[in-house]
């Protein structure tokens, strides 16, 4: 008995003597590699780091790998973003890659059918669409693409086609907000933080719904009450959702009179007297619009401010928006404090709003000249959407009027630069804008004969063909032309690849390589988990060897300066790596490769972006991110602040150096109220908003196909007031019409439900495929960002063989 | 009395007679009512003490229609709510402190039941499990009422929040019982399959040698609450053999690879830069 | 009653040594570490040498170990007494 014991005291002994050595030795090596490496868990789980693949929130997670699946996900603790927390869609993210119809070979539409085909002919009918006519050729991506694969495609089109016509679907959604910022700061993005929601004493939500749509930020803002921190939550919105019932004030408002809200608030802060005038002084000038409006506007006096906002009396706000004028008193005094912080949220209420631009700049420009910026919960902040709209749509720039890093195909120097970076032969980039993508599809859908000028779409991670607005137009108007191509990289079956001529299977998520940057500038990079599926493979890939293809086939704007391949890349011994063969495409890190020349462009417009070994190592890095004297990446939290912002000169307080006016200051903007395009009248008196929920991502191909998700809220409804629904004769579950000038679809109602619209008004989500409300939707942009409008058209909602017997809400303009 | 009226006697002795006897017919009858009514409610209160939470004890006819019940019956609570009728949050029923120590006499099928639902209910273990019932879809507000202690409705072991308290609990917690599953209107089941096999629970935590208190196999985070799967209101599978001790990770130790501690790996995440003092935050 | 006899118990000690850099150091102190009776070196990696020993004087090794010229430290990672479970520690019971 007693050898046995000391048997096994000597074993553990020595285990404790090993044990202790391997951890010093641990310590020491970890530093220095540049892959942090995934840790395996006793049950046999390799768990990695990602962030989630969802919202604009940019949660972190842990992904769980076994045998080659994920098997189980976890809130990442340490990520600063979500602190361990995920929403439901987070925590079921895992499930998006095991859709049993998922796609896994290319497929080409013969005889109306898609037949598979190989990958070399796949690529090849691609590279001889491109051919047919390049300047015809359009490529239309994603605020889901990460950064490697929407550089890369900006690369191939603008600095190798020489052609502008490259859209994301962000377009539909930011636009707005990047006018917004660009014409009051001269540079997009936001300027605060996450951090600020937990400083904020107010935080003003205007027109969205965080409670479903950002919820692990909005439990951000709300837990604090549970430590026993007072916050103000002031939800402003057209129906009382989810987020209303956590809020202290609801003010419902009559839809676009937002920009009124917003002037009133502006007229009584100047009535008041208690603008922050030191403020004003010291970092604002005051800005008007030009006829025909453009981006930056023109300078106007303070007094011509005043008197532009002379008739946004509380009591003519009150007539417009319908909110009570001691309601509107009680914002401008809360404005009017500097004892509080003020935090404004905002997304697509204001952003996908026909005078999107304008309200953005009304709201920046009501914080600037109540002085509730710069410093920690005063914020004006917009809230994306998508997981990379901010790092790739908008910091890669990948629309038809921007190069990377901020610059614009209309500015030589920016063209410049742009091409010395790439190495492209001088006066190679196309100073001529390219379509926006309204008219992107527009043009496509339109026959060649009739002006149609673009006769190919490649869509990547993204569907058109669901999340356009005015779809009959816009998208399936496509179907009866002939020599009209669409290709479409996908993961599942959409209403997209539905229609396309040549569908391309992708991979997704873990499994590839990527970064993505989310609503507070955090650049985040994750490694490959897993095995695509069958023949699915990475987007840059894709677009890479297309590129390849084309170089073989002589195409002139696939050579660089030097006549070397576009996307010529080399290994750590400086051998050339022919990636575009997707046997050796693993060979190197190609991802790291197009970011580190990417990472290039960002130090212009002093965005610049931590190198790709230094992300790997993190849960993300807020730029600008600038190495310190003793060697450490240091990132930014709030941008313009002396002390937070490393570009800030000392002693400026709050410099604005990206200034429209070039004197470090912002910009005031005053825009007027106008009534939205579409008003409801006695033909379509009903007022239609559109929408997501909390289960369902956009277009749901995702989480419609993860079990837990789809049972939670299996179908689009349109939901109604129940007085509407009574005196149309509806009920629960009914079907009713909901039919506009564009389109109509039957859905079942809904009242009492997840949110209260009022009177006159109705509200239908998108995610489902089967029920388009799309179909309906009006989509006139906003005549600066060329955003449309997705929150307002009029319609008339019936019962399915019933006639709309619904009154005309009362409308201020007569 | 009147000396000219002869002495009336008999009459008045009759009429007397008379009303003794009604004055006496009425309280016999108002007695016996009465003495029905008190029997009825002697019996009513010791029926309500043994009756509290069971069945009542007569099998009820069954019919097309319900029996409508005779006034007299109306006090003598057989009468319950109907399978629809919302219970009342007042008279939710908490578990029986004392059965908590009575050991729980586990079959092989008890473990497996246990598994099964588990797995039912989450993706994969871990995950935040879907509610089994439609749930309220504008407010978290009620949520609390019955996870938040352990509670008893309708037979069944409430589980409790493991959890420290958020503010959204819809938000990670949803129905599988959707919206349309009230109207019918659409199939919710999934006309695509889904292959995703999530990790399942573990099982017995290992121990360091026979009778060491088990290591805890699963991770800790968002499982604050031990007692909310290993206490009363969790199943009999489960529960500890030790309600009354309430420190567990005093003997419990947590696996610290499982709760992502890693001693090696992934990094510590940055440390936050004092914007105000412009001590930067630094990753070397 | 009698007064107990004690009798030394053994203990079960490992140590982390680590070894400097000097290399003709490291060879004659490996040596003599392996040429002593009674230690077990464990797997040693970069400068590191797991050891275990049973010694009823600890300390005495200890001091040893720490006069070697060629050993940069020597740290404790594991201390624990044998229990002499089949002698009995009084001399009457």
């Amino acid at each position: 008995m007693s050898m046995d014991r000391r048997d096994f005291l000597r074993t553990t002994a020595m285990a404790a003597a090993t044990a202790v050595i391997a951890q010093r030795l641990g310590a020491v090596e970890n530093t220095t590699a540049p892959h942090p490496g995934a840790t395996t868990t006793p049950d046999g789980i390799t768990w990695d780091k990602a962030p989630c693949r969802f919202c604009g929130t940019g949660c972190h997670v842990r992904v769980g790998v076994k045998d080659g699946r994920v098997v189980a996900i976890q809130g990442e603790q340490l990520a600063e973003v979500n602190k361990g927390l995920l929403c439901v869609k987070g925590y079921h993210v895992g499930g998006i890659l095991y859709g049993q119809d998922r796609l896994t070979t290319p497929m080409l539409r013969r005889n109306g059918v898609l037949e598979p085909i190989t990958w070399e002919e796949a690529i090849d009918v691609v590279a001889q669409r491109v051919l047919k006519d390049p300047k015809g050729f359009a490529f239309y991506g994603s605020g889901q693409w990460t950064i490697p694969e929407g550089y890369a495609a900006q690369k191939f089109m603008k600095g190798g086609l020489a052609n502008n016509h490259i859209e994301p679907n962000a377009r539909l959604c930011m636009a707005s907000a990047v006018t917004g910022y660009l014409s009051v700061y001269g540079v997009d993005e936001p300027a605060g933080c996450y951090d600020d929601l937990d400083a904020a004493d107010v935080v003003i939500l205007w027109g969205n719904n965080p409670a479903e749509m950002h919820p692990v930020l909005f439990s951000r803002i709300i837990d604090r009450r549970l430590k026993g921190q007072k916050v103000t939550l002031i939800d402003m919105g057209t129906r009382r959702t989810r987020t209303t019932e956590h809020a202290d004030e609801y003010l419902e408002f009559r839809p676009n009179s937002d920009l009124a809200i917003a002037n009133g608030i502006a007229h009584l802060l100047l009535q008041n007297n208690n603008w922050d005038r030191d403020f004003v002084a010291k970092y604002c000038n005051f800005r008007g619009d030009n006829a025909p409006l453009d981006l930056l506007g023109k300078a106007i006096s303070f007094e011509d401010y005043r008197a532009a906002l002379e008739p946004y009396t509380p009591e003519y706000v009150e007539k417009i928006s319908g909110i009570p004028a001691a309601k509107i008193r009680m914002l401008a005094e809360l404005f009017g404090r500097r004892d509080v912080r003020i935090t404004s949220l905002w997304c697509m209420g204001m952003n996908q709003h026909n005078r999107g631009t304008a309200i953005n700049r009304l709201v920046h420009s009501i914080h600037l000249l109540s002085g509730h910026f710069g410093r920690p919960g005063d914020a004006p902040t917009s809230l994306t959407g998508q997981p990379s709209a901010c790092g790739t749509a908008r910091e890669v720039g990948t629309m038809c009027n921007f190069l990377p890093g901020g610059r614009l195909v209309a500015n030589a120097e920016h063209r410049k630069d742009s091409e010395d970076i790439w190495k492209v032969p001088g006066g190679r980039i196309n100073p001529k804008s390219g379509y926006h993508t309204v008219q992107l599809f527009e043009k496509f859908c339109t026959p060649t004969e009739k002006g149609g000028d673009i006769h190919t779409i490649i869509v990547q991670v993204t569907n058109p063909g669901q999340s356009l607005p005015n779809l009959h137009k816009l998208f399936l108007a496509k179907k009866g032309l002939a020599d009209k191509f669409l290709i479409v990289s996908e993961v599942y079956p959409t209403a997209t690849t539905a229609i396309a001529d040549l569908v391309l299977p992708a991979a997704l998520w873990v499994e590839k390589n990527g970064i993505y940057g989310n609503s507070e500038r955090r650049t985040q990079q994750w490694f490959k988990q897993v095995e695509p599926p069958g023949q699915a493979r990475p987007d840059a890939w894709m677009t890479i060897a297309v590129a390849h293809r084309l170089f073989e086939l002589g195409h002139p704007g696939m050579k660089d300066r030097d006549g070397n391949f576009l996307f010529a890349m080399k290994d750590a011994a400086g051998r050339e790596v022919p990636v575009w063969d997707y046997a050796h495409y693993g060979d190197i890190n190609v991802d790291r490769a197009l970011y580190d020349e990417y990472r290039l462009f960002s130090f212009y417009k002093h965005k610049n972006l931590a190198p790709y070994d230094v992300l790997a190592q993190s849960r993300g890095l807020r730029w600008p991110v600038v190495q310190t004297a003793d060697g450490a990446w240091q990132e930014t939290k709030f941008r313009f602040t002396e002390g937070a912002d490393p570009f800030v000169a000392k002693g400026k307080g709050i410099q604005f150096y990206h200034s429209v006016t070039k004197d470090d200051k912002a910009l005031i903007w005053f825009c007027p109220y106008e009534p939205a395009t579409e008003e409801p009248n006695p033909d379509f008196p009903t007022w239609l908003c559109t929408g997501r929920v909390l289960e369902h991502w956009h277009t749901g191909t995702m989480t419609m196909r993860v079990p837990q998700l789809r049972n939670a809220m299996p179908n689009a409804y349109v939901e109604m007031n129940p007085e509407d629904a009574a005196a149309a004769g509806l009920g629960n579950g009914d079907l009713a019409v909901v039919e506009s000038r564009r389109g109509k679809i039957e859905l079942p109602v809904w009242v009492n439900g997840r949110a209260r619209p009022p009177r006159g008004t109705v509200f239908v989500p998108f995610f489902d495929e089967r029920l388009m409300i799309n179909e309906v939707t009006l989509g006139e942009p906003c005549p600066i960002s060329k955003e449309p409008d997705y929150k307002k058209c009029a319609v008339k909602v019936y019962r399915k063989g019933g006639e709309p017997i619904l009154p005309v809400p009362p409308s201020p303009h007569g | 009395m009147t000396p000219s009226s002869p002495p009336p006697t008999s009459r008045t002795g009759r009429r007397l007679a008379v009303v003794a006897g009604l004055v006496a017919l009425t309280v016999g009858l108002s007695g016996f009512f009465m003495g029905l009514r008190q029997t009825d409610h002697a019996a009513h209160d010791t029926r309500l003490a043994r009756v509290s939470a069971s069945r009542p004890t007569t099998a009820p006819r069954r019919r097309a229609y319900p029996e409508a019940p005779r006034y007299a019956d109306l006090h003598d609570g057989r009468l319950r709510p109907n399978r629809d009728w919302t219970v009342s949050l007042a008279t939710l029923a908490r578990p029986d402190p004392a059965a908590q120590y009575v050991p729980a006499v586990l079959t092989a099928g008890d473990l497996a039941r246990l598994r099964t639902t588990r797995i039912g209910r989450r993706q994969y273990d871990g995950a935040p499990p879907v509610a089994p019932h439609p749930t309220d879809q504008l407010s978290s507000a009620a949520c609390l009422e019955c996870h938040g202690t352990p509670t008893v409705v309708a037979g069944r072991a409430v589980p409790q929040i493991s959890h420290p308290r958020y503010t959204n609990c819809i938000q990670c917690h949803v129905s599988s019982v959707g919206p349309a599953s009230w109207w019918q209107a659409r199939s919710t089941a999934l006309s695509e399959g889904n292959s995703f096999a999530g990790s399942p629970p573990s099982g017995p935590g290992p121990r360091a040698y026979l009778g060491a208190p088990p290591t805890i196999p699963h991770t800790t985070w968002m499982r604050d609450n031990c007692m909310s799967c290993h206490g009363p209101g969790g199943t009999a599978a489960l529960r500890t053999s030790h309600p009354n001790r309430q420190s567990c990770v005093q003997c419990h130790a947590p696996n610290a690879t499982l709760d992502s501690h890693f001693a090696s790996g992934l990094p510590p995440p940055l440390p936050v830069a004092d914007w105000k003092t412009n001590a930067p935050a630094a990753i070397r | 009653m009698p007064p107990p006899v004690t009798t030394p118990e053994p203990v079960v000690i490992s140590l982390v040594l680590r070894l400097r850099e000097e290399d003709a150091l490291r060879t004659t102190t490996l040596a003599t570490l392996r040429a002593q009776v009674g230690l077990e070196l464990g797997a040693i990696r970069d400068s590191w040498i797991p050891l275990v020993a049973e010694t009823p004087d600890p300390r005495e090794l200890h001091r040893w170990l720490e006069s070697l010229p060629g050993l940069a430290s020597v740290d404790v990672a594991f201390v624990e007494v044998v229990p002499q479970l089949d002698t009995p520690r009084y001399a009457t019971e």
